[in-house]
């Protein structure tokens, strides 16, 4: 199926990217959204809309992109915010505050976008590593590794198709939502820790933006990725999805997820075979046949006697 | 004023947060952290917990001899009674955030013989995981592998937990125990060996962090010839 999200869901058609990428390793329009306690005169910024959130408390607010932009002009937002933000002494990152990322992937087919979403599941404890390690557990951004119930939905979702994507299928409060796709065109990555450090945010969006660029690349396969973790160790599993760069500029981060990262590649193996997991069930149901009675003839006998 | 593992979470929140939820503490007097239902507040800002063993204490909230553990316990795969039952953690719209049921989500292994054995015999009671046992979540005990294909072969156990991942399970209708990963079985298992499907040959690592060294050759994966040990 080559229809993309764009088509899948009749969404507003993506405008001409931008020249320029600044700091960003991609042109791709992102949108991003940032909540702030303690603002009782929150200031309007050029390019941002400000709006309120129930879920903050003490004058809390949010800044949100006015529109999806990418390269250089997201990165002058992003200036502009910490900018004004810095000389607001009262502001406050608690934690119930985040920054949510949308990435545009309306050029994406479903099966890229899953594609993605399987990346990033396998990469998502280093992720919250630099996000945040103690939001991976975030009631508003539960991590996939540690719910785990939405790997088991996100099987379902990849089996039934687009058209099983709704709010009884996915919850908004994961670390990904994918409730994004059919109303703006985006993957929303829920799990950064409240910040307006333009630095910190760059480094966040750019890890994003690697995981869509990774995706289209088509000399690079998902397929072959567990095995670089177990032959080559966690650097060059990291190294390979995000390059050299942005990976030594994050060691600590990689380094303090040593282990973990293999939960996270058994997540994604998880849904890279959910194919033969099914597969295999049926096949040895079917192999053994329906007659049961002996091992519950054994059960009865053992564990129902009076 | 609360006590630093809240934070600056004021006394409506943690009540908010975390009432009604079980959390881990120890206090003075303990050897070890456990798991306690929080109940509430009382006049006195002291936070009242029940025990496990319906014990009902009550610590002060800026007490600084106790100490709190707030993260949830692995999920997956645990050993209830009889049976196994694997957990997950459901993302939800709420604002507590300790451990309770109705974030949950569970499968038992295997549903229609625990329910076929209580209707039949009543034995046990047709729900297979209770609130009481919430608390087997923080200290999970597994069966070894071998133990696991034995006691469920022989009818002793309905189900064991391997680990957070696998359990060796009886199945409604089927004549031989299964090895399941997670949801899904994987192997049929025959006397103290199992027999992999090839579509998984993917897990044959992951099965063997788990399967002591030396035990590896009773791991066999099916091919159409049914000839090869797992490598």
């Amino acid at each position: 199926m080559d229809t993309t999200i764009q088509s899948l869901w009749r969404l507003k058609p993506m405008t001409a990217p931008q020249a320029k990428l600044g700091d960003l390793v991609s042109n791709t329009k992102i949108g991003v959204e940032i909540e702030i306690e303690n603002m009782r005169t929150p200031p309007p910024i050029p390019g941002w809309n400000l709006t309120h959130d129930g879920s903050l408390r003490n004058g809390g607010v949010e800044y949100v992109f006015s529109s999806p932009i990418g390269g250089s002009a997201a990165c002058t937002r992003l200036s502009r915010l910490e900018a004004s933000l810095n000389e607001i002494t009262t502001k406050t990152f608690g934690p119930r505050t985040s920054v949510h990322i949308h990435v545009d992937v309306r050029d994406l087919t479903w099966e890229q976008a899953c594609k993605m979403i399987v990346l990033y599941a396998m990469v998502e404890p280093y992720l919250f590593s630099i996000c945040g390690q103690e939001r991976d557990e975030n009631i508003y951004s539960l991590s996939l590794y540690r719910g785990q119930d939405q790997v088991s939905r996100l099987n379902e979702l990849i089996q039934q198709g687009p058209s099983a994507l709704s709010s009884s299928k996915w919850a908004k409060y994961s670390s990904i939502n994918l409730l994004a796709m059919p109303t703006f065109g985006s993957l929303e990555f829920r799990g950064h820790k409240g910040t307006c450090s333009k630095d910190a945010l760059v480094n966040w969006i750019n890890h994003l933006l690697s995981l869509k660029m990774y995706v289209l690349d088509e000399s690079k396969d998902i397929g072959d990725l567990p095995q670089i973790l177990s032959q080559n160790g966690h650097h060059a599993l990291l190294a390979e999805i995000f390059g050299q760069k942005l990976v030594v500029a994050n060691l600590k981060s990689a380094n303090r997820v040593r282990s973990l990262i293999y939960e996270g590649v058994w997540v994604a193996e998880d849904l890279l075979y959910h194919t033969n997991f099914r597969e295999a069930d049926k096949k040895l149901i079917e192999g053994l046949g329906t007659d049961g009675s002996n091992q519950m003839n054994k059960l009865r006998n053992k564990l129902c006697v009076d | 004023m609360t006590h630093p593992a809240f934070g600056d979470m004021t006394v409506r929140d943690i009540l908010a947060t975390y009432s009604d939820t079980y959390i881990q503490l120890q206090t003075r007097d303990d050897d070890g952290f456990y798991s306690a239902k929080l109940l509430g507040v009382d006049d006195d800002n002291g936070l009242y917990f029940e025990k496990p063993n319906g014990d009902r204490i009550i610590v002060g909230m800026q007490d600084s001899d106790v100490k709190y553990k707030l993260d949830w316990p692995t999920l997956g795969m645990v050993n209830i009674r009889d049976h196994v039952v694997l957990v997950e953690r459901i993302a939800q719209r709420q604002w507590k955030k300790g451990l309770r049921m109705s974030s949950l989500r569970t499968c038992a292994f295997d549903t229609s013989i625990l329910m076929h054995l209580y209707e039949t015999h009543r034995r046990g009671r047709p729900d297979y995981f209770y609130q009481s046992d919430l608390i087997k979540l923080y200290t999970p005990e597994y069966t070894d592998f071998h133990e696991a294909l034995e006691v469920v072969e022989a009818g002793e156990k309905i189900a064991r937990a391997i680990s957070p991942l696998f359990c060796v399970s009886n199945r409604w209708q089927v004549s031989k125990p299964l090895l399941y990963y997670k949801s899904n079985a994987i192997g049929v298992v025959t006397g103290t060996s199992v027999e992999l499907a090839p579509e998984v040959s993917h897990i044959i690592p992951l099965l063997k962090r788990i399967v002591p060294n030396g035990y590896h050759n009773s791991i066999v994966m099916a091919t159409k010839a049914n000839d090869s040990t797992a490598g």
